[in-house]
């Protein structure tokens, strides 16, 4: 079930980000609503589809942009990683957890972006790239990240019911 | 038949008018009663039926309310819809002034996620004739050119992202020079000699060299000029004439085919 939702899930937010996020910029800087749709997914205590949503999401976020596909890919895969780590050790505080991943996962994805073009013979300053684009998306993600966690944690609920406690 | 002769001698005493005074003094009793019982009956009528005109009248104006929403989202639709005619009406316009061209008609469904990356995405793919490489114009000027290709959409890299290159000439001054986009969007010129006296306003063309676009097409103005005399180039920031933030509709020439120019290696016979 939960593999299955990953599919339209991640649709619905891929459109949202490319119609709407994207064009909501500060500076040069945009909100990643799919890293956030991840990380947020990882983060939930019964999820076991982390990986697959992470994979999934980097594909079609690879598809959909100019960039080599393996950048989205290897970039939320090292998110999930992360969410993952950090969910076993400080799962009591989630949105502690949340917070951090949001910004550690924002700047290496984008970091490795700004790497990844810059090799490629892109010629964007790498100061200019973290002043215009990596804080400013940071700050955007941490203000969508907390709704973005509320939607997705209610919808692991639906997909994981609590078991009862005898 | 003395009822008869009665009634007959009251019809003519009435006919006489001899029976008015009587009958004004004996009707009216009975007409205020009857005014009386009706405007009673009146109060009493609508008191009874209060309630259920209010009933109809809050159904009747949540009706009312549908329909001024309806027409509302109508007249909503009614102006995007304008807005648009606005927009294909231009470029219509447009590509009627440049019979040597072919096009085809696109809106702008996407942006790329990545902020690093200054591409669109388009409607229309191969199904439609679109291949990589096909220059993407609007009535303003020049936005870019069509970067990758499905059947059904296209991803348009536009001339102002960090990668994008483009051969330009300044239109009075002859001089040819290359226009590079950059992280935050803004256009510049570049590989200027310094011997070229830049002005303010200067028209921005694309020049057609490389093959990469075809020429002539406007690129936008010559906003400020950057010279220094340590410099073997001199820079200068281009107003783009496109507004790409607000770009909703653009046309691919799809007669137009980039040349790839490859390295050029001596043949050796």
């Amino acid at each position: 079930m939960s593999r299955i939702i990953a599919v339209p899930i991640l649709i619905l937010a891929l459109m949202i980000q490319t119609i709407v996020v994207s064009s909501l910029t500060l500076l040069g800087g945009a909100a990643d609503l799919i890293m956030l749709v991840i990380v947020s997914w990882a983060l939930q205590d019964r999820v076991e589809t982390a990986w697959e949503w992470a994979i999934l999401g980097g594909l079609l976020t690879g598809f959909v942009s100019a960039l080599p596909i393996y950048v989205p890919v290897l970039g939320y895969m090292f998110v999930t990683l992360l969410a993952r780590w950090i969910q076993k050790r400080v799962w009591q505080t989630p949105i502690l957890a949340l917070l951090f991943v949001t910004v550690i996962g924002t700047f290496f994805v984008n970091i490795l972006t700004l790497v990844i073009l810059q090799l490629g013979g892109s010629l964007i300053p790498f100061d200019e790239g973290v002043s215009l684009v990596v804080l400013p998306s940071t700050l955007l993600n941490l203000m969508v990240a907390f709704p973005v966690y509320l939607l997705l944690r209610d919808l692991a609920r639906w997909i994981y019911p609590a078991e009862d406690e005898v | 038949m003395l009822v008869l002769f009665v009634a007959v001698g009251l019809i003519l005493l009435a006919l006489g008018g001899y029976l008015g005074p009587f009958l004004t003094s004996a009707f009216d009793p009975l007409v205020s009663a009857q005014r009386w019982i009706s405007t009673r009956y009146t109060t009493i009528y609508e008191f009874l039926a209060v309630p259920r005109d209010v009933a109809s009248l809050r159904q009747r104006n949540a009706e009312l309310e549908n329909e001024i929403a309806s027409l509302q989202t109508q007249i909503v639709e009614l102006q995007q819809q304008l807005r648009e005619s606005q927009i294909l009406y231009a470029l219509l316009d447009f590509a009627r002034k440049r019979p040597e061209n072919e096009y085809v008609a696109a809106s702008v469904i996407g942006r790329d996620p990545s902020p690093f990356l200054h591409y669109v995405i388009i409607d229309h793919g191969s199904d439609d004739g679109l291949r990589h490489g096909m220059p993407v114009v609007t009535q303003q000027g020049l936005v870019g050119r069509v970067d990758a290709v499905t059947a059904g959409a296209s991803r348009v890299q536009l001339i102002t992202d960090p990668g994008s290159r483009v051969n330009v000439a300044l239109q009075s001054l002859q001089t040819e020079a290359l226009l590079a986009g950059s992280l935050t969007g803004d256009i510049n010129i570049e590989m200027i000699q310094q011997d070229v006296d830049l002005k303010v306003g200067e028209l921005v063309l694309t020049s057609g060299l490389g093959a990469d676009y075809p020429g002539d097409i406007v690129v936008g103005q010559i906003v400020s000029t950057r010279k220094r005399e340590t410099d073997l180039f001199q820079t200068a920031s281009v107003q783009s004439a496109v507004d790409f933030a607000t770009l909703r509709a653009v046309l691919i020439i799809t007669n137009f085919r980039p040349v790839e120019i490859e390295p050029l290696v001596p043949i050796n016979e």
